[in-house]
């Protein structure tokens, strides 16, 4: 890992919890998506285009079945970007 | 048959949000009016409008709860949590096959131009989101109420123009009547946004009024020249009185009539003959005379043609009875799907807080109206009986008659 993927990471985290009302500390790489921060599938709807928006990276929508935890998505990001 | 009884109101009002609050203003003869100067810049015939302050979705619901309301359906979930609890009736008693949602809306514009400028912008669907869809619906009040408090009874909306609201609460109230539904949600919506007024604008039918804009909007006046756009919400809780009387709910009012018409000619300009058969239909259904209304809240918006053609149909049928009138949009402008339910509140309002609401603005009535009893100053007297006139574009009709208990 480097700096650049941390910082990365660290701002997918941040972008949850501002777009979707959860409280930052509950945020972490392993929190689940669903069970554990109550997103939906229409959430992740939404967390593509805040990620395309905010972060300035195209995610492809059938990445969005493989994604279970914050890390997850974090991992992913951070690859793309 | 079951009796229909309302328990509950809340209103997102131009004159307000608190039931207290406005029905001072009623009485006083407040106004929600207001020029919008993007209008000017749109190239607007006219800049008036109501204007919603200090409202802020935000506190009573949250961001997830909000995701897929649009502006109207946000006007309907706060006015309908104010209803629940002016209704002392929780969230949970809602969550029911015995309870539902039917609320008036015509229109959900500012959702459609939003996303057909984005998608243009973007040059994609995909930066949309989830809520460009359901914002779009004309259903969106509905669907995100009944989820919200998670009825499990009726979901409908009513698009019948300016007769949506009188006819979700007579739809609500019919459901109850026949047992299908012992609690429903029921009120109108009016998104209050430029893009939903626009083609209104471009038809002629605004007040171009240039001077004060809280004497623009003139129902009944010798120089009336058209409405003024408004809107917000008004929900009520309609419940079978059995229901109501379990829980020993406060009942305000009884549901005594509803009746519809159409008038089946012209396609915005009344023929007035719908008005006076739904008028009289409204009569007989509740087995009453003309001299047992106390008051007529009327539709009249302003309009030259709207205006003579109701007030002759109430002349002919109240004759020598004519019971006091008034349209209460002189101080709120037009709440167009919104208010046929917005004006029972604001009637009931008046029942609860002793008096009737004058025609604000109305300094000089037309002749023509002279068999009419015009409220010229508000009268300190609570009206009882209320007859609550709506007639939609289309020749549209809907009348509701309400008995208000004290």
């Amino acid at each position: 890992m480097n700096d650049a993927s941390d910082d990365i990471r660290s701002r997918v985290e941040d972008l949850l919890s501002e777009e979707f009302d959860i409280a930052r500390d509950l945020v972490v790489p392993s929190a689940r998506l669903k069970g554990d921060l109550g997103l939906d599938s229409i959430d992740g709807v939404d967390l593509l285009v805040a990620i395309e928006k905010k972060l300035g990276v195209r995610v492809d929508a059938g990445l969005l079945g493989r994604w279970i935890t914050v890390g997850d998505v974090g991992n992913c990001v951070a690859a793309l970007q | 048959m079951e009796q229909v009884a309302i328990t509950g109101m809340g209103l997102v009002s131009s004159l307000g949000h608190e039931l207290d609050a406005v029905a001072d203003a009623l009485r006083h003869g407040a106004s929600g009016i207001v020029r919008d100067n993007e209008r000017v810049k749109l190239g607007f015939r006219t800049p008036l409008t109501g204007s919603i302050r200090d409202f802020d979705p935000a506190v009573v619901l949250s961001r997830n709860e909000r995701r897929s309301m649009s502006e109207p359906a946000l006007y309907g979930a706060v006015a309908s949590l104010r209803a629940l609890a002016d209704a002392n009736l929780s969230r949970e008693k809602m969550r029911s096959p015995q309870a539902g949602v039917i609320i008036g809306n015509d229109s959900s514009a500012d959702a459609a131009r939003w996303t057909a400028d984005e998608t243009r912008r973007e040059g994609t669907t995909r930066l949309l989101g989830s809520a460009a869809v359901i914002n779009g619906m004309n259903s969106s009040p509905s669907m995100t109420l009944s989820v919200l408090l998670g009825t499990k009874g009726v979901c409908w909306t009513m698009s019948s123009a300016c007769a949506s609201g009188a006819n979700a609460i007579g739809l609500g109230s019919m459901l109850i009547a026949m047992g299908q539904q012992d609690v429903v949600l029921v009120g109108g919506v009016q998104e209050i946004n430029w893009t939903a007024m626009a083609g209104f604008d471009a038809l002629g039918a605004f007040s171009t009024w240039d001077g004060d804009p809280t004497a623009a909007s003139r129902p009944f006046s010798a120089d009336r020249a058209g409405l003024v756009p408004s809107g917000g919400g008004a929900m009520l809780i309609l419940e079978s009185m059995r229901h109501a009387r379990a829980r020993s709910a406060r009942i305000r009012a009884r549901v005594h009539a509803y009746t519809y018409s159409s008038d089946g000619e012209h396609i915005t300009t009344p023929d007035g003959d719908g008005a006076k058969r739904c008028m009289r239909s409204a009569l007989a259904m509740a087995e009453m005379c003309p001299t047992d209304i106390d008051y007529v809240s009327a539709h009249a918006t302003g309009t030259p043609a709207g205006d003579a053609v109701e007030a002759l149909a109430i002349a002919d049928v109240f004759g020598d009875a004519c019971p006091p009138v008034s349209s209460t949009k002189g101080m709120t402008g037009h709440e167009c799907w919104m208010s046929g339910a917005s004006e029972v509140i604001y009637s009931l309002l008046m029942a609860e807080h002793g008096f009737i609401a004058a025609n604000k603005n109305l300094d000089r009535p037309d002749d023509a109206f002279r068999n009419l009893n015009l409220v010229m100053e508000t009268i300190p007297m609570a009206p009882r009986m209320i007859l609550s006139n709506s007639f939609g574009f289309g020749g549209t009709n809907a009348c509701l008659i309400v008995e208000a208990f004290r």
